[in-house]
């Protein structure tokens, strides 16, 4: 049973990369208006990657951003892997930029915590039953604190804590994405983590 | 300390689910319509050729950097230095010969 899905899935995903595959042929050979297609297929994946990572005022924005982006690079597209892959490790990579441009601009978000994000911090920290767990990192307050936890971590850092410990990409994505050897993606993935802690020990004022 | 690692712990898993659970929003028709507009905007793609002359320029340079670093090391071992010169002058005699003949 196992073996006949993973054969359709196989078979799905060829198709896919020969359909994409000549969609980006037609694109290269002039016909502008046949990314449109690939737009209108891609882009919900794209807004769910960019908008776990940007504001949801600048979501749009940033997405736009990544199509323009793989249009432009389309040449560089090696038919040989997922169409879909190649653009969110550029969508990836843009969220990337957006941070470091807000970063060196000073536009990030305060530092301090709001007492119901200090209450949903103790909440989860205590121990909780595993429903009631969920509920909580349902709540509006944790996304809050997530996003001001990952605004502290340099722009690398971030994309690292979140491909790695929040999506749990492998390690071979993050190092297409940030196109960096796959050592060097552990090494900084290990440190990125341990900056995540000392935030987190910070919030919860841990000496 | 355990307390405070296993505090710790549990929020770090705390934001990975709270991360995971965002909710995010779908694209509008007139954003489908603005990237399109963007799109057409631009100039034609970026082609291939250009990684391709980049890489083999690249390459070049630095086949042409090591086989200079390798000249220059097979020159620093081979070429003798003044004094090793000198030494072995007189040893061959050529000095002598040459102060005899001159009568220096």
């Amino acid at each position: 049973m196992i073996d006949v899905r993973a054969a359709a899935l196989a078979t799905e995903r060829n198709d896919r990369m020969g359909e994409d595959a000549g969609i980006i042929r037609a694109v290269l050979d002039g016909d502008v208006d046949a990314f449109a297609v690939l737009v209108r297929r891609y882009s919900q994946r794209v807004f769910e990657v960019v908008g776990r990572r940007v504001p949801a005022n600048d979501l749009e924005c940033v997405a736009q951003a990544a199509f323009v982006s793989a249009f432009r690079s389309l040449g560089m597209y090696e038919p040989g892997q997922l169409f879909e892959h190649w653009l969110l490790r550029i969508a990836r990579r843009r969220c990337c930029d957006y941070w470091r441009d807000r970063r060196r601009r000073h536009e990030l978000p305060e530092a301090g915590l709001s007492d119901d994000q200090r209450q949903w911090l103790e909440r989860v920290s205590a121990g909780l039953r595993w429903d009631e767990f969920e509920r909580e990192c349902q709540r509006e307050e944790a996304v809050e604190v997530v996003h001001k936890a990952l605004a502290e971590l340099d722009p690398e850092n971030r994309v690292l804590v979140e491909c790695i410990y929040f999506e749990e990409l492998p390690l071979k994505e993050v190092a297409a994405t940030l196109e960096w050897s796959l050592s060097k993606v552990k090494v900084r993935a290990f440190r990125a983590r341990k900056k995540l802690r000392q935030i987190i020990e910070r919030l919860l004022d841990i000496e | 300390m355990k307390a405070d690692k296993d505090k710790t712990d549990r929020v770090e898993q705390a934001l990975a689910e709270a991360y995971r659970r965002q909710r995010t929003y779908g694209p509008s028709e007139a954003w489908h319509k603005d990237v399109m507009e963007s799109v057409r905007a631009q100039s034609a793609p970026n082609t291939v050729v250009f990684p391709i002359e980049a890489r083999t320029a690249w390459y070049a340079a630095c086949t042409a950097a090591a086989v200079a670093i390798v000249v220059a090391a097979v020159g620093v071992l081979v070429v003798p230095s003044d004094a090793r010169l000198a030494w072995q002058l007189q040893q061959d005699g050529v000095m002598s010969e040459w102060v005899l003949q001159t009568g220096e």
